[in-house]
C-alpha cells in the first residue's frame, strides 16, 4: 500500500487540487469590478487551461527531441500524446474563453491578439496530426513529425511571446485593463489559482500516459 | 564553395525545364489580375490596409508553389547520389538562398503588377524594398525546410500548405503591418520594430532548420 502511495501520490493530489479548485472556484467570494463581475471566476477554469496546453506543448517538443536523439517508439508516442492533451486543453481554453467574452465583451470572437495566437496555436497542432496521417512508414512520421513539432514551435515564439506585446489586448491584465495582480491585494484568487494551475498540468500528464500505455498495447498486440 | 555549385545546379536545373519558373510568373500575374477583377470600379475600396493584405497574401500564394518543388525534383536516385557527394547543411544552404532568390524575383513582379493595376501607392521605396526583403527571406528560410517535408509526403501541395500556413502567419503579419506604415510614409520610426521581429524570425528559422534538416534528408 505504501509503495502503492508513492508511486500514484500525484494522482491523489491532482484528484484533491481539482476538486479543491472547483469547489472554492465557484463558492469562495471573489473582488467585485464592474463589467467582469462574477465571470471573473473564469480565472479559475479558463486560465489554467492555456497554462496546461503550454506545459503539455512543453513537454511534446521534449520528447520530439528525445526521439531525434534516441530514434525510440516510446518518445514518439509520448510527443503525439502530449500534443494530443495540449490539443485538447487548448480547444477547451477556446470554448471557455468565448463563454466567457460572450458577457463581458459582447460577441464570442473579438479578434484579440491573445485568441489569434491560441487558434493558430491550435491550427499548427492540427497541421502535425495530418502530417502524422499522411506518412504511412512508421519511423518517417515519427522523424518527420518530430522536426516539424520543434520546428513550428520555434516559429510561434514571435507570434505568442513577441507579437501580442506589440498590441494592445483586451484581456484583463493587458493593454490598460486590471488584472488579478491589479486588484487582488489579499491574493485570495491565487489560493485558488495556481492550485488549479498544477491540478490541470497533473490530469494531463495522466490523460496523457493512459494514452500512451493505450498505444502501446494496441502497437503490441499488432506485432504479436 | 560547395554551396555556390550547388546554387549553380540550382539554376541550371531551373534553366533547363523553363516551364516551372513560366509557371509561375503566370501564376502569380493571374492572382494579380483575378484581384484587379474583383475590385473593378470598385477602386475606391482600395485603402492601405486592403492593399498590403492583398499583395502579401497573393506573394504567400506564389511562394507556397514556388517552393513546394524544390525537393519534389530530386526525387528518386538523386537523392542518393547527392547524400554521397555533398553534405545535409551545404544542400540546405543552397536550396534557401536559391528559393529566397527565387521570392525575391516574385516580389519585384508582384510589386510591378501591383502597381500597374492598383497604381503606384509604397511612399517609401527604399523601406519597402528592404522590408521586402527581409520578408521574402524569412519565409524561404521557414518554406524550404517544410518543403523538404512535404516532398516525403503523397500530397506534397496540400502538405505545404497545411504545415506552412500557421507556421507564416507571423511573417505575414509583420509584412502587413510594415506595409502599411510604408504606405503611409512614416518613416523608419514607425518600422523598425516590424524589421527588427522580422530579422529575428529569420535568425530562429535558419537556426533550426540547420539543425533539424540533417534528420529529414538522413531518409
Amino acid at each position: 500500500m505504501s509503495s502503492f502511495l508513492k508511486k500514484f501520490w500525484w494522482k491523489y493530489l491532482c484528484v484533491a487540487l481539482l476538486t479543491y479548485t472547483t469547489v472554492a472556484g465557484l463558492l469562495v467570494s471573489v473582488p467585485r469590478l464592474a463589467i467582469v463581475n462574477e465571470t471573473i471566476r473564469a480565472l479559475y477554469f479558463h486560465v489554467p487551461m492555456w497554462f496546461g496546453m503550454v506545459a503539455m506543448f512543453g513537454f511534446s517538443i521534449y520528447y520530439s527531441i528525445q526521439y531525434l536523439r534516441k530514434q525510440d517508439s516510446l518518445s514518439d508516442f509520448m510527443a503525439a500524446e502530449f500534443a494530443n492533451t495540449g490539443l485538447l486543453l487548448g480547444i477547451l481554453g477556446i470554448l471557455t474563453g468565448m463563454l466567457w467574452a460572450n458577457y463581458t465583451w459582447g460577441s464570442p470572437w473579438h479578434g484579440d491578439p491573445k485568441q489569434n495566437g491560441a487558434a493558430i496555436a491550435l491550427l499548427v497542432y492540427l497541421a502535425y496530426f495530418v502530417l502524422r496521417g499522411s506518412l504511412d512508414n512508421i519511423e518517417q512520421r515519427a522523424r518527420l513529425s518530430a522536426v516539424y513539432n520543434i520546428f513550428a514551435f520555434a516559429a510561434m515564439i514571435p507570434l505568442i511571446f513577441v507579437i501580442p506585446r506589440l498590441q494592445d489586448s483586451m484581456h484583463p491584465g493587458s493593454g490598460g485593463n486590471p488584472g488579478f495582480n491589479v486588484y487582488d491585494l489579499d491574493s485570495r484568487m491565487r489560493l485558488v489559482f495556481y492550485p488549479a494551475v498544477i491540478g490541470w498540468i497533473l490530469l494531463g500528464v495522466w490523460v496523457a500516459g493512459l494514452q500512451v500505455r493505450a498505444r502501446q498495447i494496441k502497437q503490441h498486440l499488432e506485432d504479436v | 564553395m560547395e554551396v555556390l555549385d550547388l546554387l549553380k545546379k540550382e539554376f541550371q536545373f531551373e534553366w533547363r525545364s523553363k516551364n516551372a519558373v513560366q509557371g509561375l510568373l503566370l501564376y502569380t500575374l493571374s492572382i494579380g489580375f483575378i484581384l484587379y477583377s474583383s475590385f473593378l470600379f470598385q477602386e475606391h475600396l482600395i485603402n492601405a490596409a486592403v492593399w498590403s493584405a492583398l499583395f502579401w497574401i497573393s506573394l504567400l500564394f506564389s511562394a507556397m508553389s514556388a517552393v513546394v518543388k524544390s525537393f519534389l525534383g530530386d526525387r528518386g536516385n538523386t537523392d542518393s547520389y547527392y547524400y554521397q557527394i555533398t553534405s545535409a547543411h551545404h544542400l540546405l544552404f543552397a536550396k534557401t538562398f536559391y528559393n529566397i532568390l527565387l521570392l525575391v524575383v516574385l516580389f519585384l513582379l508582384s510589386m510591378v503588377i501591383f502597381s500597374v493595376l492598383f497604381g503606384s501607392v509604397i511612399a517609401d521605396t527604399g523601406l519597402f524594398a528592404t522590408l521586402g526583403i527581409l520578408t521574402c527571406a524569412a519565409l524561404g528560410g521557414a518554406l524550404t525546410l517544410l518543403a523538404s517535408i512535404a516532398a516525403k509526403v503523397r500530397n506534397s501541395h496540400l502538405i505545404m500548405a497545411v504545415l506552412g500556413f500557421p507556421v507564416t502567419v507571423s511573417i505575414i503579419l509583420m509584412a502587413v503591418s510594415g506595409t502599411r506604415n510604408c504606405i503611409d510614409g512614416l518613416g523608419l520610426d514607425a518600422l523598425w520594430r516590424e524589421l527588427l521581429v522580422l530579422g529575428a524570425i529569420n535568425a530562429i528559422s535558419l537556426a533550426v532548420s540547420f539543425l533539424l534538416f540533417p534528420y529529414i534528408w538522413r531518409s
